[in-house]
């Protein structure tokens, strides 16, 4: 990954270690004005990582920085800039709409009743209903309405879009992506739909059994990347620096092309699909990969 | 930290349903125009009234463990100092509520009967307002540093046992032995060793929860 001058939150070294489970010396960095997706199996350790990046759990050894401040020093203030949006974490059930709005302007210096508002409207959010007679994708948007009235500078999203329908899920990729345009705001959002990751993500993360195992830019996998469906006898006299990783089926293989133009370049009739981040999450975990990139 | 306080109290007051704010007049008209005598002063003041009193912490653990509540606060700009402070002030905050309700009987009690002195209605009073204070803070202690079957039957325990102490103080000899402590001539022993207690109490409940809650870690 290219290092910019200004990370807004720097992963160093990240180490906890659980009975069963182990997140391993996980480094990353994110640049202001970044959308940063963050894939991988269910216990690939996705959600241990944005705990530690929120304080939620104390970590083993590692630093965490966000803003240039160290979490466990200026976490008031960290807190103050950051908007999360959790699966399954909806608000007070006997609460109203308006209610957040009176506990959250005592809560954030910078908190927007007006802006809050204009989310509840725009959501079609009933203020003067209580939380729990809310549908599930009712709660989410609210919680976005929630995580993007106090003016965050970086908004971080574990599974946050799962149980909206397309429509909403559409508007809340637009939001994320004009939250990041003036650059100064960043997103981290760990999701299974890898089609919206695909949408609006700069840079992908991919996790797996508790280490991250590539980042890439988006640009980078779509230019490079690709995935090609051929026999086994092709398969056969392909060079493997021509590819990372493959997956044998009974009549054909499926393989991940690092450099598709240079590929192309050779065999002009070749059919070289794009690779989704679904495509390169699959051949990492199910594939046989044969080389690091 | 008035975001987390104001939260609490707002939730507390929000999940009470209307039934028990019924309930809660019921035993006020109860024991001030039905059991209109010494014995229903004590029981409003010192029993019922504290046990009210210090119900936040069982309802805020039921909501913090059923419904992530407390994960929601971690999210907010709050250490998990703050968030134990918080917790704290939010609990004995509710008690302004039942004071002045306890005050209010006080003064209706009174024009009521007019046989009980003011002196005694003031001791009553202090003495409730103590019991309670003890009993939040076991409350809000178990709540911090147990899980929620735990702290629910803790809270269990500390609304049955006054009841279960003042039937047994009542119905015995143990009346006559115990009234003096609080009316006799030098009360101010018993009164001072009270109030050190609840201040011990508050101070010990306090700092071993905010020890144990920022050794704990929220799970997603």
């Amino acid at each position: 990954m290219e290092y910019f001058t200004e990370n807004i939150l720097s992963v160093s070294h990240l180490t906890k270690t659980y009975k069963d489970f182990k997140l391993d010396d996980v480094s990353f960095t994110i640049p202001r004005g970044m959308i940063v997706g963050l894939i991988g199996e269910n216990g690939a350790g996705k959600s241990t990582t944005i705990s530690a990046v929120l304080n939620m759990l104390s970590i083993d050894s590692g630093d965490i920085s966000v803003f240039d401040m160290d979490f466990r020093k200026h976490e008031r203030e960290i807190k103050q800039k950051i908007g999360a949006v959790l699966d399954e974490l909806h608000q007070i059930p006997h609460l109203y709409c308006s209610d957040i709005d009176k506990i959250m302007k005592r809560s954030y210096m910078h908190w927007d009743s007006h802006l809050f508002r204009e989310y509840l409207d725009r959501f079609h959010l009933p203020a003067d209903k209580k939380v729990r007679e809310l549908s599930k994708g009712m709660n989410v948007k609210l919680n976005f309405a929630i995580a993007l009235s106090h003016n965050p500078e970086f908004l971080i999203l574990d599974e946050a879009t799962s149980g909206l329908d397309p429509v909403i899920r559409d508007e809340i990729l637009e939001l994320l992506q004009d939250f990041v345009l003036d650059e100064k705001h960043s997103v981290l959002i760990s999701s299974h739909i890898t089609s919206d990751l695909d949408k609006i993500a700069d840079y992908i993360i991919f996790m797996h059994e508790g280490r991250i195992r590539f980042i890439k830019s988006k640009e980078e996998i779509d230019t490079h990347y690709g995935v090609l469906n051929c026999r086994n006898d092709f398969f056969e006299a392909l060079s493997p620096d021509d590819y990372l990783a493959y997956i044998k089926g009974d009549y054909s293989v499926q393989v991940l092309i690092r450099n598709k133009q240079a590929l192309l370049a050779h065999f002009q009739d070749l059919v070289i699909e794009r690779a989704t981040v679904e495509d390169i999450m699959l051949f990492y975990i199910k594939g046989v990969i044969t080389c690091q990139d | 930290m008035s975001g987390l306080v104001y939260r609490d109290l707002l939730t507390y007051y929000r999940k009470n349903t209307k039934v028990t704010y019924i309930l809660e007049v019921v035993y006020f008209l109860f024991f001030l125009l039905v059991l209109r005598n010494i014995y229903g002063a004590i029981t409003f003041l010192v029993i019922a009234a504290p046990i009210s009193m210090s119900g936040l912490p069982a309802t805020m653990k039921d909501l913090d463990s059923n419904y992530k509540g407390m994960i929601s606060a971690r999210l907010m700009p709050y250490t998990q100092r703050d968030i134990v402070t918080s917790r704290f002030k939010a609990a004995f905050s509710c008690h302004l509520l039942y004071l002045a309700e306890m005050l209010i009987f006080c003064i209706l009690h009174h024009a009521i009967t007019g046989d009980i002195s003011w002196k005694t209605y003031f001791l009553l009073f202090l003495g409730g307002w103590l019991s309670a204070i003890f009993i939040t803070c076991v409350n809000l202690l178990s709540s911090f540093i147990t899980g929620m079957n735990a702290a629910a039957i803790i809270y269990l325990i500390t609304t049955v046992l006054p009841v279960a102490l003042f039937l047994l103080i009542m119905l015995t000899d143990l009346y006559e032995i115990i009234m003096p402590l609080f009316t006799g001539n030098h009360p101010y022993i018993f009164w001072i060793f009270a109030v050190l207690l609840d201040v011990i109490m508050v101070a010990v409940s306090y700092l071993i929860s905010v020890n144990r809650f920022t050794k704990q870690s929220a799970k997603l």
